[in-house]
């Protein structure tokens, strides 16, 4: 905890100092005011989803922060920080990081994507443990003898016809 | 006098259903197989849950019917169990999907395969990043499943051959037999959908690994995934952020060529694997294709040049064209968050992909829309009347056209293309009502109505978990009867008119 807030307060003070202009944003703002963000420092954050897309000495990686997803383009130095992706087996790493946003990148045939300059794991991805309900596997045993019935009474008439 | 059916009626009906519900039922087994493959056991009772409500189902209904295996069905019993398998299949596929807990309630899950089934794409999964490989595979086969038709997985495994089989296939909206025998072209259609899914695969695959940067499973994974709902015009992806997951124009590249495969006619696929490849550039729904996208490309790009988004004309080009020929495939596949076309796209653009979307694909593909063969003939018998104007009244003007072969424009013909058109564009409009009476902007409800009936997948925005049952069911209705293209559904609604109301 005492982490994550000494990174939050570092960037906030690193900006300052630098007079840059810097934001925290959402994916829906980023989305629906995208011109009014393009090339601006950004705060955003979220779970790493997906998988790291290696590129040469960069990678994509794609951070969804509960309501969309946004390709971020990131230095291979950062990635090492990067340990779990969110997928159906796991809690990606959740992370926080702080990039140049544009609506549409010149370096990327136009996509709305931010370059990461600074990334933090605030909060390290882990397995997540199947939940097997009791409950369904009672329903699966119900189908499975009626499907015994209606199967043993097709068998039945079908005998009973050919007689 | 309306006749109310018959017992035998209503028999036959269960009979065919049951027989479909139980091809369906088997597919579910494939699901099952991927979770095996990639060590999920959650998923594989959600799936066997599935797969045996749905022989329950079946087997019950077969049990109900009790007919002899020769029973031949008419045209009403084909129109009927072709709509209402549609809606079975729906309620027993969206089972596992919900059980996934990926979905907020019951109806989003149906609204899913019926989303899937139809080939449309448009989405209510939540979470979607998460979701297991068995549940988004099987998002991806109801596409491949939908696509090919229902009835023509039955009709290679369960029906017998004969004139009833004809009537469940057109009841389908296929009204192009590519063999003599429906069997045999169901088992083409099938054979021809398993090569290019093979092939397909394995060049998205080699594109995941080498250009995206995926891993070797998830390369064939996402491949497989990408080609089936590609390929048979749906636009669903296994990540939330569609193709800007992906970020490679390669990929991008790929997935356009798989779309434009997707929208051709079986017939033509039939003749490209027949080597009379001249067919392909001969036949006018090919012609009356490039010269729509072309237009509808320009509208497009004239519209994103105003609104001054992107800051070069390559990268303008790159999602102005991608997002067209999406639209106009029906496929629904995306480089743009949905919100950017309300937020960034000027209007202009967006009414480029408005009409890229309603024109729609091929007769006889898995693509939606009013079709190409009915705009050529439209286009076609425009130009006739004003030659006639032109010419002196002894003069006999006719027009030919070729689509398969060459054929004489005909009243007859024009007719019925422009009822079904009408009907297209009503069902458009119809939508847009509901969706303006949800407070939503005419241009994007109209959008969002015209992506839903003609099974494209596009979206605004509209479509999303929160947005009113009504709405959703409107959507369901709008797919479903879009994918079948009216007639079925319309029967379906006078036997059940006639089963209350007839003596």
């Amino acid at each position: 905890m005492k982490q994550r807030l000494g990174f939050c307060l570092a960037v906030v003070m690193v900006f300052l100092a630098l007079g840059r202009w810097c934001e925290a944003a959402s994916s829906q703002e980023l989305i629906a005011e995208a011109k009014l963000f393009d090339g601006a420092h950004v705060l955003y954050g979220g779970e790493v989803i997906g998988e790291v897309l290696a590129r040469g000495d960069h990678a994509w990686i794609n951070v969804y922060d509960g309501n969309n997803a946004i390709s971020v383009w990131v230095p291979g130095a950062l990635l090492e920080k990067i340990k779990h992706t969110g997928s159906y087996k796991y809690a990606g790493d959740r992370v926080r990081l702080h990039g140049i946003f544009h609506r549409s990148c010149p370096e990327h045939g136009g996509t709305l994507d931010i370059h990461a300059q600074d990334l933090l794991v605030v909060e390290p991805g882990q397995p997540v443990i199947e939940d097997l309900s009791s409950e369904k596997i009672l329903i699966l045993v119900v189908l499975l003898g009626v499907l015994i019935c209606l199967l043993m009474g097709r068998i039945f008439w079908m005998r009973r016809a050919h007689k | 006098m309306i006749l109310r059916p018959q017992i035998q009626d209503v028999r036959i009906i269960a009979h065919y259903l049951g027989k479909i519900i139980l091809a369906y039922g088997a597919t579910m087994v494939v699901p099952i197989l991927i979770s095996l493959l990639f060590r999920e056991f959650a998923p594989i009772i959600d799936f066997t849950i599935g797969f045996l409500l749905s022989l329950c189902f079946g087997f019950f209904l077969l049990a109900v019917a009790h007919l002899p295996e020769t029973t031949e069905a008419s045209w009403m019993h084909g129109m009927v169990v072709a709509s209402s398998a549609w809606l079975v299949c729906m309620f027993l596929g969206a089972v596992p999907l919900f059980l996934s807990g990926h979905f907020a309630s019951y109806l989003d899950a149906c609204f899913e395969v019926m989303s899937g089934l139809s080939t449309t794409g448009l989405v209510l999964v939540q979470d979607l990043d998460h979701l297991s490989h068995a549940a988004n595979f099987w998002r991806h086969f109801g596409p491949f499943v939908g696509g090919q038709g229902i009835i023509v997985v039955a009709l290679v495994f369960l029906v017998r051959s004969g004139s009833g089989a004809f009537r469940l296939y057109v009841g389908e909206a296929r009204d192009e037999k590519i063999m003599p025998n429906v069997i045999e072209t169901a088992k083409f259609i099938w054979k021809v959908s398993l090569f290019y899914l093979v092939v397909g695969t394995l060049m998205l695959a080699a594109c995941g690994v080498w250009s995206v940067g995926m891993s070797v499973p998830e390369s064939f994974f996402h491949g497989a995934c990408i080609f089936m709902a590609g390929f048979d015009t749906a636009g669903f992806a296994p990540q939330s952020q569609n193709i800007i997951y992906y970020q490679s124009f390669a990929f991008e590249i790929l997935t356009m060529i798989t779309m434009v495969w997707g929208f051709f006619n079986f017939n033509l696929h039939y003749f490209v694997w027949t080597g009379r490849r001249a067919e392909l550039w001969k036949d006018i729904e090919t012609r009356a294709f490039l010269a729509t996208l072309t237009i509808v490309a320009v509208i497009t790009c004239v519209g994103l040049a105003q609104g001054h988004i992107y800051g070069d004309s390559v990268s303008m080009i790159r999602r102005g064209v991608y997002q067209v020929v999406s639209a106009h495939t029906t496929t629904g596949y995306a480089t743009i968050y949905s919100p950017q076309f309300v937020a960034e796209w000027s209007p202009l653009a967006v009414l480029g992909v408005w009409i890229a979307m309603a024109l729609g694909g091929s007769i006889c593909s898995t693509a939606g829309g009013i079709k190409m063969m009915r705009v050529g003939v439209i286009a076609r018998a425009i130009r006739e009347d004003i030659k006639r104007f032109l010419t002196s009244e002894a003069a006999v003007v006719t027009t030919k056209f070729h689509h398969l072969r060459d054929l004489f424009l005909e009243d007859k013909l024009v007719r019925s293309v422009c009822l079904i058109t009408l009907g297209y564009i009503m069902v458009y409009f119809i939508g847009a009502l509901i969706g303006c009476f949800y407070g939503h902007p005419l241009l994007y409800s109209l959008f969002e109505s015209t992506s839903a009936a003609a099974n494209v997948g596009l979206s605004t925005g509209i479509t999303q978990v929160s947005m009113p049952a009504v709405l959703k069911v409107t959507y369901i209705i709008q797919m479903w009867a879009g994918r079948l293209e009216f007639v079925s559904v319309l029967v379906l609604g006078g036997f059940i008119v006639s089963c209350i109301r007839g003596k």
